[in-house]
């Protein structure tokens, strides 16, 4: 079975969706129905802040990655390797990198 | 500060004339930094990982594949774990009973999609208590109060608030006043 990498990349960017929904919402309630200050002021400017630095970095590291390299995983279920200890039950499984 | 003006335009929508302000309430900031703290030690989480994984599974932490979804599984957890953090702080700060010589309002935020708006007057508050009940809410001096209305009103309830006993007793003398108010019209 061969995996590309980039599936995890597309469920990266998947969950990052759902994130930017959940965020928008609670910015909006934020500035909606919040009673400006210091405080709140503060806690939105940190927040966004750190989503901004975190995403920044992410993605600074997310350029320099091969999102095109795979796994492949042969697993054979018909033939059951002992291991150097003959230990009885012990199935061994190649990884392969392409 | 705020300008006392301002603080009644802000907290107070569609002041009585001659209704003044009296508490502007929020649960004790103590709930808060339990909770902040508590964060704080999921955000530690990966760090923790990661010098576990680098001990014990070098050969896997540094293969060039699962490296790669190591490091998008960690800026995904920090991200929800601040995200999380970001709608605690909101539930506590948009949770807000204000008390007023007239009528008590309570603003109650309920997670991301539920919010609610309660107000009563003073004159139809029947009863109030308050209640403070654990260690620390005991030592910080924060407990619940208590509003019982007439009839089929919802109660009022304050939570986790600071001195809820001084402001119970506030609440009960503002209500004789505005019953007084009211006998003398």
């Amino acid at each position: 079975m061969t995996i590309s990498l980039s599936i995890f990349l597309y469920l990266y960017l998947a969950l990052l969706a759902v994130f930017c929904f959940f965020a928008f919402f609670s910015l909006y309630h934020m500035i909606r129905f919040s009673f400006w200050g210091f405080t709140s002021f503060f806690a939105t400017f940190l927040f966004i802040a750190v989503v901004v630095i975190v995403l920044f970095i992410s993605f600074e590291h997310i350029q320099q990655a091969d999102w095109q390299q795979t796994f492949t995983w042969q697993f054979d279920v018909l033939h059951l390797d002992f291991g150097p200890q003959g230990e009885p039950g012990v199935i061994n499984s190649a990884f392969q990198e392409e | 500060m705020i300008a006392p003006r301002i603080r009644a335009a802000l907290y107070l929508p569609h002041p009585a004339k001659g209704e003044r302000i009296e508490f502007i309430l929020r649960r004790h900031s103590l709930t808060l930094l339990v909770t902040t703290l508590g964060y704080l030690v999921l955000l530690i989480v990966p760090w923790v990982f990661r010098w576990f994984m680098e001990q014990n599974f070098t050969d896997f932490w540094r293969h060039p594949f699962f490296s790669e979804i190591i490091y998008l599984g960690g800026s995904v957890y920090v991200l929800f774990i601040v995200l999380f953090f970001f709608t605690s702080f909101i539930d506590y700060w948009l949770d807000v009973w204000v008390v007023t010589s007239e009528r008590i309002i309570g603003m109650e935020q309920k997670g991301i999609f539920s919010r609610t708006f309660a107000e009563q007057r003073l004159d139809q508050l029947q009863d109030v208590s308050s209640e403070v009940q654990g260690f620390f809410p005991t030592v910080f001096h924060y407990g619940n109060v208590m509003a019982q209305a007439a009839g089929t009103q919802q109660n009022a309830v304050f939570k986790e608030v600071p001195h809820a006993d001084m402001v119970a007793r506030r609440i009960m003398e503002l209500m004789e006043e505005s019953r007084r108010k009211q006998q003398g019209k």
